[in-house]
């Protein structure tokens, strides 16, 4: 519609709006006066903090940037004052040079290595005995029964407190070690594919046993395709705990890894090399966790990401 | 008769003993026949449906379809639901060709020609619903208009004997919900697709069908058969026609007369207006 031809036909009596007529917008409805600085900025303010709403994205990034610089700041702050004990705090610029040292003379790669190896087979040996069950689990009630309280009941003991019994089991050698990350993921991992395959609507299923599906195919061709996004989800938290798993499978007798050396940097006072590995241990977590979400959001396109 | 339903019931144990949710029904629907079952919200007319479909176990009686009994739900009583139920992960054109790509439908699958007369039929299925520009989205890309024709599409694919709908029309908005009524309407007469609806719009169901059943509650039952006496040419307009008035009075006569209710409001409306009074 044109309202300008509106404009112009009103009667001629009338006191000419103060309006702009070079602007469209204006020209449809009289530009409201300019909200003054301390409003315009109250506004800014809610949009920020509503509720469980978007913010832009630069502003979100900008903000987890500056968490990481003001911890940092602090820290170099806090390490130059007196009544702190270098030896327990060590200045950032201590802290780079033993990243520096550790990194040339190969020993953190050596550890790095070794401590990934220990997580990705427990986490990978987890994660494939722990679909297939968790799929099961969900879908049918019979076995359901069968696993889940005793699952449960086993999620609930500590996982150091099964190191006596795995060391008798599996020697002290890399097997205990990686059984440990195992025991520490598996139960948990089931649990929560099976809630996944659970928050599928049935009517899913119902619709495609009209389409002439067998109960097999319902399970594995509709149930699990749709929990696929939420199982992958699972599988990032279940990283997560897999990579603190590592500081207590280390415990059992290892002379090398990441958690194992910064038992003994701390037990020699070697605070710099000790906070290196805490960082390193953190960057590994993010980038993992990073790397997850990444793929998550490549590989299930289809998937409603607001939910998540 | 495509389909018959002799003597469906459903009972559901309760703590007060036995429930009967849908008191003993039969009835036919013959071949290319539009039937709608109408009735209140949880008249057992759905439960009904459920039970043809296989999706729900029946308390007793039987469901014949083309002379042979029914057992469970199965690929050749094709149904629709409210929530249009895609799945997310596959296409607008994977999603109607699902009930190919099972064991099931492979199976009737022999030859290169079967299985491009499959696809071509697919493909005209979802260019008649208008979704031609729409093969490679994805169902959350879709409005509920959309969906819903996706979903008839994917139903219809699989060439069922019987059409199963309940309430497919009911979470769309009343533009939207005409538009999808020319459609299935114009479907099923070109189609010859026997079909059985559940519904609680009563101009949905005239408009639609070729016969009526209307359900009581408490038990679920049929209480009257409706004969639809419009031909198979119907438009928008047949809806303002006095005849079409008539009838909707009529089977809304019908449904009120069946509504006793069991309070007496008007007690409790005094009740309320003295309460709020103090």
């Amino acid at each position: 519609m044109d309202y300008s031809v509106q404009f112009q036909a009103a009667p001629a009596g009338d006191a000419p709006l103060p309006v702009d007529r070079s602007d469209p917008a204006a020209r449809i409805a009289p530009a409201l006066p300019p909200p003054n600085r301390t409003a315009r900025k109250a506004r800014a303010r809610l949009r920020l903090f509503a509720l469980r709403q978007e913010i832009p994205s630069w502003v979100y990034k900008a903000l987890s940037f500056a968490t990481f610089l003001s911890v940092i700041g602090a820290w170099a702050w806090l390490s130059q004052q007196s009544f702190v004990n270098n030896v327990f705090l060590p200045t950032p610029a201590r802290v780079w040079e033993a990243l520096r040292g550790c990194w040339d003379d190969g020993s953190l790669w050596d550890d790095i290595k070794i401590s990934a190896l220990r997580v990705t087979a427990g986490f990978i040996l987890s994660a494939l005995i722990a679909i297939p069950v968790g799929v099961w689990l969900g879908s049918f009630k019979f076995i359901e029964g069968i696993v889940q309280p005793f699952t449960e009941f086993v999620r609930y003991i500590p996982v150091p407190a099964l190191i006596p019994v795995l060391m008798l089991c599996f020697g002290i050698g890399e097997t205990a070690k990686i059984m440990l990350i195992f025991v520490g993921t598996f139960f948990q991992l089931t649990l929560m594919v099976a809630d996944e395959i659970r928050r599928v609507p049935y009517e899913l299923a119902q619709v495609s046993f009209t389409l002439g599906a067998t109960r097999r195919e319902v399970v594995w061709l509709v149930l699990f395709k749709a929990a696929l996004p939420g199982i992958f989800d699972a599988l990032r938290l279940c990283n997560g705990w897999a990579w603190t798993y590592l500081m207590v499978a280390e415990l059992i007798a290892a002379n090398e890894g990441l958690g194992y050396r910064i038992l003994k940097f701390s037990r020699f006072l070697q605070t710099p090399k000790m906070f290196v590995y805490l960082l390193v241990l953190g960057s590994i977590g993010l980038g993992l966790d990073f790397l997850f979400r990444k793929l998550n959001a490549r590989l299930f396109r289809w998937a409603d990401t607001t939910k998540r | 008769m495509k389909l018959q339903v002799n003597d469906l019931t459903k009972q559901y144990r309760t703590k007060k003993g036995l429930l009967e949710a849908v008191a003993p029904t039969s009835f036919g629907v013959s071949d290319a026949e539009f039937v709608s079952l109408l009735g209140p919200s949880g008249c057992g007319k759905s439960t009904t449906l459920y039970m043809i479909a296989g999706l729900e176990e029946c308390s007793g009686g039987s469901v014949l379809l083309d002379g042979q009994p029914v057992e469970g739900p199965g690929r050749d009583r094709g149904m629709v639901f409210q929530n249009y139920s895609l799945f997310p992960w596959l296409s607008v054109e994977e999603n109607a060709r699902f009930g190919s790509t099972l064991n099931a439908g492979w199976k009737q699958i022999t030859t290169m020609g079967e299985a491009m007369a499959d696809v071509g039929r697919v493909h005209s299925l979802l260019d008649l619903m208008g979704l031609r520009d729409f093969y490679k989205a994805y169902p959350r890309e879709l409005s509920g208009g959309m969906k819903q024709r996706v979903a008839i599409a994917r139903a219809l694919a699989a060439r069922p004997k019987v059409l199963l709908m309940d309430e497919p029309f009911g979470a769309l908005d009343a533009q939207t919900r005409e538009g999808m009524q020319e459609l299935l309407l114009l479907l099923s007469r070109h189609e010859r697709i026997t079909t059985l609806f559940v519904t609680h719009d009563v101009e949905e169901a005239i408009y639609l069908s070729t016969r009526i059943l209307v359900f009581s509650a408490r038990p679920g039952r049929i209480i009257r058969e409706v004969q639809v006496p419009f031909g198979p040419d119907r438009h928008l307009d047949l809806k303002l026609s006095a005849e079409f008035m008539r009838l909707k009075r009529e089977i809304v006569g019908m449904l009120h007369q069946e509504q006793h209710s069991d309070f007496d409001r008007k007690e409790l409306l005094e009740k309320l207006v003295s309460n709020t009074a103090n």
